[in-house]
């Protein structure tokens, strides 16, 4: 009896501190992360009163928990990268920024409900989100009820469909990703009877879909289609049945995770056919995690650390002597998808919500560090990507084909 | 229906020429060792939940993650402190065995006495946020390579068969070996089995109950550390790993709920459901696992070796 009244003490204790806390913290959650710094400026009244402006207020919905949760690490720290360089240099019209983050959490819903939390903040500005692309579209109409300018790092072919005039892309599309990957696996290659491995969500169905298409286009038919889940861990079934074919080389359309995965064991059954993936491959994060089963396959990506430009080389080295390490693709998402959103800003010459999106519009050959971005009728920026080949664990540049 | 044509030994061919199923025998000895395999993962994580069940009367929902630790771990003896092989192996047992007992007494033994059992249900969920949370502050979200034991795979017949699915069959076989022998043989298994069973009169006995259900835990730790040791080369040292716990739970549904002989059998039969249906489904084949499931419930919902309670008038 006196241990339940203890106990039952105890338990009300914690409650009323943690309605206290939570009381306490304007973002409600620990879902929600703030920046230590605001990076506010002060300046002076003419009657020598201190005047705080209020930062200019990026968001960003991303993985922070969960399968994903790698990717969430690296989008904060390209994020919080971006912010330290635009507010050393003055920020943005004058103007410090300041970044808050929401963890869109493993379901559709959950990103849902973080979008929804971010959009309820009165000083957001415009919004990044490195959600996969079927959340994306499951979240539009929340983006479009919410009418905040946001910029997402999902591919797929789908999203321009929603005509949502408050929904951009970053990346170009999965249509000339799949095209790419057609012609190096045939031309470069040599593949006449390629086996597909793809996932079954929004980008593996879509990017697979262009693929053949751009196949069959060169007269070519796949000689199987393997669809996969999101998550899936255990190719070597498939990978038996592609042995078992008479398919002459593999084409993998996979997120980073499963594509080092999908590499392992491709390389541990000592399977030496002609190979090519997609983007989620050349990640540093793949490669890293695959190892030297990654050596020899070619990938078409968004982004490679051997990027030959002066932006990408520059952003690579900051980034090396920020974090110690080299940035993945999810860096060079967020890291452009900022640098858009803040360009956006700099022509509005204004944080209000309309005036940031219709500036959007006027985005023309921004140099990113993944590429050139142009805003096109579709509201898609990106206009190119590489084709890489991993040597010696690093992803080699072989050719950038532009739209 | 689809036609089917024998085109020669082992070898046959069903369906029209866009939709045909070939089988051959080195794709049967290749889905068969995976789906073996993945059948004695399941099998350590189910008789684990088994043996809990048995001595405290609860499910433990945090057996997942325990595996997940126990990838962990192996992974920070053997390549971070770079312990020799059977070292690695002696002081992962020994750390697995603190850490099922650590387990025991923060989740289960302050609830012992509850009058309510989902409290200690609820206890285990969250200690597998608590887990994870841990592991994810040690370690950090990327997902980490590790190297097989013996590296490469056996062409036999056509198939390619890396070398770990069958070490992990061998050791699976010898592990569930060993623990049929404790239980079944030594005196230490019996008085666990006893004190299982009834703990009053196991205590009347002077069978300390608190050791035995002590020394479960431990085992049941060690059964989840050494799949996930044996798990991790092949799908990486990740928090996701746990995820494999509900295929375990799907087998000790089907083998009998509350026999450890049903938890291996069901098990292994789910990973050979989970391998062969690959065959006919690439997104389903965890479909077709929870349909065998809900066809065993509907037509023996004992499962294979469990008992039949009779329907109270």
């Amino acid at each position: 009896m006196r241990m339940k009244k203890v106990a039952a003490m105890v338990l009300t204790g914690i409650m009323v501190v943690s309605l206290i806390g939570c009381s306490g913290n304007g973002a409600g959650t620990s879902s929600t992360e703030e920046t230590a710094s605001k990076g506010t400026t002060t300046e002076e009244t003419s009657a020598g009163e201190t005047v705080t402006e209020d930062p200019i207020t990026f968001g960003i919905v991303t993985a922070l928990s969960g399968e994903r949760a790698s990717v969430g690490e690296y989008t904060k720290e390209a994020a919080e990268l971006y912010k330290k360089q635009i507010n050393e240099a003055g920020g943005i019209n004058g103007q410090m920024i300041d970044i808050i983050y929401e963890d869109e959490g493993t379901t559709e819903q959950s990103v849902i409900n973080a979008m929804i939390k971010m959009y309820s903040r009165k000083d957001i500005t415009g919004v990044f989100s490195t959600t996969l692309s079927s959340n994306v579209i499951a979240a539009s109409p929340t983006i479009e009820k919410y009418q905040t300018p946001t910029i997402v790092s999902g591919s797929s072919t789908n999203i321009p469909l929603l005509e949502n005039a408050y929904l951009w892309q970053a990346r170009t599309t999965d249509d000339l990703a799949g095209k790419i990957i057609a012609k190096a696996a045939v031309e470069d290659l040599g593949m006449k009877k390629p086996a597909i491995i793809h996932l079954s969500d929004s980008w593996g169905s879509g990017i697979a879909g262009h693929t053949i298409a751009a196949l069959e286009e060169m007269g070519i038919e796949p000689e199987l289609v393997i669809t996969v889940n999101v998550d899936e861990k255990q190719f070597s079934p498939f990978l038996t049945q592609i042995v078992n074919s008479d398919a002459d080389g593999i084409i993998q359309l996979a997120h980073q995770q499963e594509a080092s995965i999908i590499a392992m064991q491709s390389d541990a059954m000592s399977i030496d056919l002609p190979r090519i993936g997609a983007s989620g491959l050349a990640s540093p994060v793949a490669i890293q995690t695959a190892g030297e089963a990654v050596n020899g396959w070619y990938a078409v990506t968004d982004w490679t650390t051997q990027v030959e430009t002066e932006t990408g080389a520059a952003f690579v080295k900051a980034y090396n002597e920020e974090y110690g390490k080299d940035p993945d693709l999810q860096s060079a998402f967020t890291y452009d998808g900022l640098s858009i959103l803040g360009e956006a800003v700099r022509i509005a010459g204004s944080t209000d919500h309309e005036a940031v999106n219709a500036a959007l519009a006027d985005v023309k050959d921004l140099a990113g560090v993944s590429g050139i971005f142009t805003s096109t009728e579709q509201r898609v920026f990106g206009t190119s990507l590489f084709l890489v080949k991993i040597e010696d664990e690093l992803a080699k540049l072989v050719n950038t084909v532009s739209r | 229906m689809h036609e089917c044509k024998y085109l020669g030994t082992f070898v046959i061919a069903c369906g029209n020429k866009e939709e045909e199923l070939t089988v051959n025998l080195g794709m049967f000895l290749q889905l068969t060792s995976i789906g073996l395999s993945m059948g004695m993962i399941y099998a350590f994580m189910a008789m684990g939940v088994i043996l809990l069940v048995r001595a405290i009367g609860v499910m433990n929902f945090a057996q997942g993650d325990l595996l997940t630790a126990g990838a962990f771990i192996t992974f920070a003896l053997g390549s971070q402190l770079k312990l020799s092989f059977p070292l690695m192996i002696i002081v992962a047992l020994v750390v697995f065995a603190i850490g099922g007992i650590v387990f025991m007494f923060s989740v289960y033994w302050p609830l012992r006495k509850t009058s309510w059992p989902a409290t200690i249900v609820i206890s285990t969920l969250g200690a597998s946020i608590v887990i994870k949370e841990i592991l994810k502050f040690i370690w950090g979200t990327i997902p980490i390579p590790v190297a097989p034991i013996v590296k490469g795979s056996l062409e036999i017949f056509g198939a390619r068969i890396e070398y770990q699915y069958l070490i992990i069959i061998v050791v699976g076989a010898a592990v569930i070996f060993g623990v049929f022998m404790l239980f079944d043989k030594m005196y230490v298994g019996r008085a666990m089995q006893a004190a299982a069973q009834d703990k009053y009169a196991a205590e009347l006995l002077g069978i300390p109950t608190i050791v035995t259900t002590a020394a479960t835990y431990a085992i049941s730790m060690m059964l989840a550390g050494i799949g996930g040791y044996l798990v991790s080369p092949l799908f990486l040292v990740s928090l996701t790993l746990g995820s494999m716990q509900l295929k375990a739970f799907a087998g000790i549904v089907i083998g009998g709920f509350g026999n450890i002989k049903g938890a291996v059998v069901g098990s292994i039969i789910v990973g050979l459901i989970e391998a062969f249906s690959t065959m006919v489904t690439t997104t389903y084949k965890d479909a077709i696992v929870f349909l065998v499931l809900i066809i065993v419930l509907v037509v023996r919902p004992q499962g294979l070796f469990g008992e039949l309670i009779d329907e109270k008038a």
